[in-house]
């Protein structure tokens, strides 16, 4: 029957007959001395400042490139009862986005994913508002600005335009952006 | 002290990626430098500080008691 190997004196009963080949002590290998703990810490402080300094650097490169987008046509749009919505995809393939027909007939349409964490939103008929399931977030159906919950921010807005009776989106940006904040 | 300035850099992080998702461009410099500023005192802490049973000799620092 084999020998469990249980604390740590059983440990270096078991490996014993290796130090020669191998000499190495368990003790000593998990000794951390102050100073390499102070060096570690001061790793990790520069590796959050390096992350800090390239996240601003991206974001400033990412803020002087202005994006094009093309016209897409949004299938289903016109036959789009009010106070319901649909969902589509724009600009790319997996850009989910979601097109809303309020009461009034107006059209708005804003990216699907929740500022939060990036669940999908879906418009709730009844509160007329957009409403995250994962964390019970909310937003408005007409601006994407964030009513309640822990969205830190308004939803993508896509701009749609009606072209002879057909609905098209035309471009997506930040609703922070819009709103000149 | 180390670890508390670790932290706030771990929070100073965070808020650049909300403030960048966000599209907030001008507090990104002065959270930049916040973290620069961290990472500065964090240098200095290590190259500088000693503990106090220790003194400064010509080879380096040696324990009070080891003489």
């Amino acid at each position: 029957m084999s020998k469990i190997i249980s604390d740590e004196h059983d440990v270096h009963a078991a490996t014993a007959p290796y130090q020669a080949d191998f000499p190495y002590e368990r003790d000593e290998e998990a000794q951390v001395t102050r100073r390499e703990f102070c060096n570690f810490l001061g790793l990790t402080s520069a590796a959050l400042f390096v992350g800090t300094g390239g996240f601003a650097a991206k974001a400033a490169l990412d803020a002087r490139t202005t994006e094009s987008f093309s016209a897409a046509h949004v299938a289903g749009a016109e036959t789009l009862a009010p106070n319901s919505a649909l969902n589509f995809n724009y600009p790319a393939a997996n850009d989910s986005a979601i097109l809303i027909r309020t009461a009034d007939g107006a059209y708005h349409a804003y990216g699907q994913k929740c500022t939060h964490l990036s669940c999908p939103v879906y418009y709730s008929p009844d509160h007329q508002r957009l409403e995250c399931p994962c964390h019970e977030g909310a937003f408005d159906a007409s601006t994407g600005a964030v009513l309640y919950g822990p969205p830190p921010r308004p939803l993508d807005v896509i701009e749609v335009e009606t072209r002879e009776g057909q609905v098209w989106a035309v471009s997506r940006k930040p609703a922070a952006e819009e709103n000149g904040s | 002290m180390l670890v508390m300035i670790n932290i706030a850099q771990l929070w100073i992080l965070a808020a650049t990626v909300e403030a960048a998702l966000a599209r907030r461009y001008s507090v990104l410099l002065p959270l930049v430098i916040s973290s620069a500023v961290c990472f500065a005192i964090t240098l200095s802490i290590i190259k500088w500080w000693r503990p106090a049973s220790r003194r400064k000799t010509s080879s380096g620092y040696v324990r009070d008691n080891s003489e």
